[in-house]
């Protein structure tokens, strides 16, 4: 049987690096996977604070997500090791959901994360410029008010670009699942940004 | 015009599209025409205003939120509040595939920390069981032996049912243990009868009664006598094992 991972090794230089290191993590090198964790712990984490726009709540997935991986290392089937890193923090985010939604606390502050607003542009024009970091402030505080599911399916679907058939693999339920949770998710949002749909449409 | 003329436009508007599918307008406002039902959306989407505004809004939103930087991008240039890389102990904490390896890890200490606490309870049932059984052993052989004292007749102690013992000169019999003294009371009533009178079976059946009750004694200090030996032996394991290593 072809070795999936030979067939990758030479595609790409990350890819073959990643291999490199999840192959002598799973040989017992702390070290390797380590250098793994430095690689992605920045993208994980601003992946699963969209999906968990709590701070402290995000880091401890992630850390669970890195948990899980050095586990289960041994489960890797070969393919690319950020989707699959990618995966567990993604169910991890969602381990963390459910388990606030069995004990609620407060809602999820609205302008904790930083990561929506777009990073200036020292040559665009500042009125423009701060509309647009108004507008990713009021989406921010909007998609922290919609339900989780619909808020995963929204960032995995709409920022992440995954296509529905991944986003329902990863979240474990039927495409039409994924497509209603993000048609009602982007209907919740409007009804939450009615007042400011001005600065949406200008 | 489709409304009456007394009647709000606006209202009248509102009335009408409450009964259209806004999940058919935000499908088709994320997926186009690619919406099994692409055309019902876009009649919808001319014929009634507050589609059109729903749907222009919700094209708004989708192309702020792919608008928004991916994950990767973001991670270009913001760093994550912690950093995750895993300690020594962690690691070896979540070893993979060593579960059989963890578990014979701590079995000793495990077993350490039942030892005392299951040869303490496994003693006490032991002594506990050794005085009951021992108390009634007597109890049942005394039983066994009054026949013998008293024209071979008796009542079983543990069947009040059975009536009455024969002989009064039970009375002064072995009353110390509780089967005893309840033996006592049943031949304070018995003292009325006439030593002579014939015995009811009821009170003959109780003698094999007495000796299965003996043996149930016996069976009782048996295993209460194993229970103490195995209690003290876990107590003792467990001391000696909670005594310091040299060399830990």
């Amino acid at each position: 049987m072809e070795d999936l991972r030979a067939t990758t090794v030479s595609d790409d230089p990350v890819q073959r690096r990643d291999l490199m290191l999840l192959e002598r993590a799973r040989e017992g090198d702390l070290t390797a996977f380590n250098d793994l964790v430095v690689c992605y712990q920045d993208m994980l984490f601003a992946l699963v604070v969209r999906m968990v726009p709590d701070r402290d709540q995000a880091s401890d997935a992630v850390q669970e997500a890195f948990f899980s991986a050095y586990r289960n290392m041994g489960s890797f089937r070969g393919g690319s090791v950020k989707s699959w890193l990618s995966r567990i923090a993604i169910n991890a985010a969602m381990d963390t959901q459910r388990l606030r939604k069995r004990r609620p606390s407060e809602p999820y502050p609205e302008l904790e994360d930083e990561t929506w607003q777009p990073p200036a542009d020292a040559s665009a024009d500042p009125v423009t410029t701060s509309l647009t970091s108004e507008r990713h402030r009021v989406l921010n505080a909007a998609l922290a008010k919609i339900t989780d599911d619909q808020r995963t399916a929204i960032v995995l679907y709409d920022v992440e670009g995954y296509d529905y058939a991944e986003i329902a693999g990863m979240t474990g339920v039927s495409v039409g699942t994924v497509k209603s949770r993000i048609h009602r998710g982007r209907l919740s949002l409007r009804s939450l940004l009615i007042d400011r749909m001005d600065i949406f449409r200008g | 015009m489709e409304t009456a003329g007394h009647e709000d436009p606006a209202l009248a508007i509102a009335a009408r599209h409450a009964l259209h599918d806004e999940e058919l307008i935000a499908e088709f406002a994320t997926d186009g025409d690619a919406v099994e039902d692409a055309e019902r959306a876009r009649s919808l989407i001319e014929r009634c205003v507050a589609c059109r505004d729903l749907h222009a809004d919700l094209v708004a939103i989708g192309g702020m939120l792919q608008a928004v930087e991916k994950a990767e991008t973001v991670a270009a240039t913001q760093t994550a509040p912690r950093d995750f890389r895993l300690s020594i102990e962690t690691a070896n904490r979540l070893r993979p595939g060593s579960a059989v390896l963890r578990l014979r890890d701590r079995l000793p200490a495990a077993i350490a920390s039942l030892s005392r606490p299951v040869g303490m309870s496994m003693a006490s049932l032991g002594v506990v069981g050794l005085l009951l059984g021992t108390l009634t052993l007597g109890g049942f052989a005394s039983l066994g032996s009054a026949p013998e004292d008293n024209g071979g007749v008796t009542a079983a102690g543990s069947t009040p049912a059975a009536g009455a013992t024969a002989g009064p000169g039970e009375v002064t019999g072995p009353a110390a243990t509780p089967l005893g003294s309840m033996r006592l009371s049943f031949d304070a009533q018995a003292t009325a009868a006439p030593a002579t009178a014939p015995l009811p079976p009821a009170v003959t059946e109780g003698v094999p009664m007495v000796r299965g009750g003996s043996t149930l004694s016996a069976l009782i200090v048996a295993g209460s006598a194993i229970l103490l030996i195995g209690g003290v032996a876990l107590l003792t394991l467990g001391s000696r094992r909670r005594e310091p290593v040299p060399g830990r």
